[in-house]
């Protein structure tokens, strides 16, 4: 019985080693969310006193961009450019909406998007935007109830008839916007960057080599974002989209699964001591026979290894099933996963991990009861 | 084999009188003879290397058993010496055969038919399948005597084997004892309260 209670606990020990183990091994990749294979990075400068006497140190400059490039992970930077001058956008209808908003735009390559038909032509009075899923988000959960709007779906969306109202620099225009697609990585409304740094110049009176981008779109190349949020956090910047969260959230997650890992080590070396004391009770109950054994003629070690196989066998067929079924377990999640993780050579892995620890326990559980001694035995 | 007792007496016996200083050559039979509480067990257990009363130096081949190591133990236990205790030291929950196949399970080439005949010889063929736990002493006894007799050896120690059992038993006893030592070559070392008839020994202690 205490054999068979050791082995089940050394099994529940080794089980959430095991599940816990393969969790921690690729919780950098961004696991729980929809766009875990996501893996850019608004950047801007964080808010400190300074901004608030001059708003131009929000301004990124080519050198600090550059140097952002040399970062380890940083596959390419891309430059997001805000408009510098005041606009509305309103619905053109029956509706009765409208919203001061500003405008951002960036390399088309960077949109995570069709890009087909997103570009702006001066000949026509339309801007194609890309509106955030949060702005629909909003609008429909905030706006709608308080001010009796109809709610809309991002197919409803694309077909409202919208306006931008741009003025500055004593001109003012109407264009018809009409909304190209929603984006889950960015949080503002995207114009054409054709428009904006002409827009710029037009209503702001800026010249191209003036304007410079307050946020940045980073691409991280490798599955650790780790160096890049190292020099974010040292270099004063700021993460504007979610991945701030998600970051936080992973390395919350981090401590819990490194506080099971310990959980399943700590029941793990109560079980063995379990083993190695339930043998040294089971020794001396049986002292008696053990010594008339002896008498006899039977060795001492013959003995006990007749004693301990029972253990040493239920040792390692619980450690077989326990690493059996966390491996069987593992891959059955990986299958269900699908795409959204990313296991290069993860497989091999775990299973020389695991090879390793099985190994290992048995060779603790061999020599510990090797060492079993009983009292008055010669 | 030559065993040599070098001033041998029980721990708590402070008289040098009763130091014994003698030797056995292999083949020759020992009699310790003396009253309860004079150390007879005391000399059986330091022969078969349990903790013992007794001082002094007993040499085997020139080696002091006080020098002996586990191994050593053990191969003395397994092919030179066997023993009938005086608490008999029977697995109470085992038949009787299963007693004595845990003895004959050690040899290799073990005469069954000798085994057959020694269990016969003591009357035993009735209890083989009975536990020891539900015999009599002088059934434990004769069943203690045939697991003595069942495996090789070179020196028989009896512990007051017969104190269970009648004269007749007490004569099969003996006359297999006899025989089957004769047929080993082996010597014979008794303890009793007195001196015994049963065999002729070659050498006698005294203890007070």
């Amino acid at each position: 019985m205490p054999i068979m209670l050791s082995s089940l606990s050394l099994f529940l020990g080794t089980f959430i080693c095991v599940i816990s183990f393969f969790f921690l091994s690729f919780i950098d990749t961004s696991i729980l969310f929809s766009d875990a294979k996501d893996k850019f990075y608004i950047v801007s400068k964080d808010i400190s006193f300074l901004h608030t006497i001059n708003k131009n140190f929000l301004n990124i400059n080519d050198h600090e961009i550059s140097d952002l490039t040399y970062v380890r992970g940083v596959k390419r930077v891309g430059k997001i450019y805000s408009s510098e001058f005041p606009c509305r956008i309103f619905l053109s209808s029956n509706i009765n909406y409208y919203s001061e908003v500003f405008l951002e735009s960036l390399d088309n390559q960077y949109l995570a998007i069709d890009k087909t038909g997103f570009n702006w032509d001066p000949s026509q009075n339309k801007i194609p935007l890309i509106i955030s899923k949060e702005f629909l988000h909003l609008y429909n959960y905030s706006f709608v109830s308080s001010n009796g709007l109809p709610v809309l779906t991002e197919k409803t969306a694309e077909l409202l008839p919208l306006s931008i109202e741009v003025k500055g620099n004593s001109n003012r225009k109407q264009y018809k916007a009409t909304i190209h697609g929603f984006s889950d990585r960015y949080l503002s409304i995207l114009v054409p960057m054709e428009f904006l740094l002409w827009a710029n110049n037009y209503y702001a009176g800026k010249t191209k080599s003036e304007i410079r981008p307050t946020k940045l779109v980073v691409e991280i190349s490798e599955n650790d974002p780790g160096p890049f949020l190292d020099y974010i956090e040292k270099n004063n910047y700021v993460i504007q989209n979610n991945k701030v969260g998600i970051s936080e959230n992973i390395k919350l997650i981090k401590v819990i699964i490194i506080f099971f890992v310990f959980l399943g080590i700590s029941i793990i070396i109560v079980s063995l001591f379990f083993i190695y004391f339930s043998n040294q009770l089971l020794f001396e109950k049986e002292r008696e026979n053990i010594i008339k054994l002896q008498l006899i003629g039977h060795s001492f070690a013959f003995i006990r290894s007749q004693l301990l196989n029972r253990s040493i066998v239920a040792a390692i067929i619980t450690l077989v099933s326990a690493f059996s079924l966390g491996y069987v377990g593992i891959i059955y999640i990986m299958n269900q996963a699908g795409n959204i993780f990313e296991f290069e050579n993860i497989k091999l892995r775990i299973f020389i991990v695991y090879a390793v620890i099985t190994i290992s326990f048995l060779l603790i559980i061999y020599i510990t009861n090797r060492r079993l001694k009983i009292r008055g035995v010669f | 084999m030559l065993i040599k007792f070098e001033g041998t007496c029980l721990a708590i016996n402070k008289m040098a009188s009763n130091k014994i200083t003698t030797t056995i050559e292999s083949g020759e039979n020992l009699n310790i003879i003396g009253p309860s509480g004079s150390g007879k067990s005391s000399y059986v257990n330091a022969l078969i290397g349990l903790p013992s009363m007794l001082k002094g130096n007993i040499i085997i081949d020139d080696i002091n058993l006080k020098n002996f190591h586990s191994n050593q133990w053990w191969m003395m236990r397994k092919k030179i010496i066997a023993c009938v205790f005086q608490n008999l030291e029977l697995f109470q929950n085992l038949t009787v055969a299963d007693n004595i196949n845990i003895v004959t399970g050690l040899y290799k080439s073990i005469n069954e038919s000798k085994i057959d005949f020694i269990i016969e010889s003591l009357n035993l063929n009735p209890f083989k399948n009975i536990k020891a736990k539900n015999l009599s002493l002088g059934e434990l006894q004769r069943l203690a005597i045939c697991r003595a007799l069942v495996r090789p050896f070179l020196l028989l120690i009896l512990d007051e084997p017969f104190s269970h059992l009648d004269k007749d038993n007490i004569q099969k006893a003996t006359q297999l004892i006899n025989q089957i030592s004769n047929d080993n070559q082996a010597g014979i070392i008794l303890t009793s309260h007195s001196e015994s008839q049963d065999f002729s020994f070659d050498k006698t202690i005294v203890l007070q």
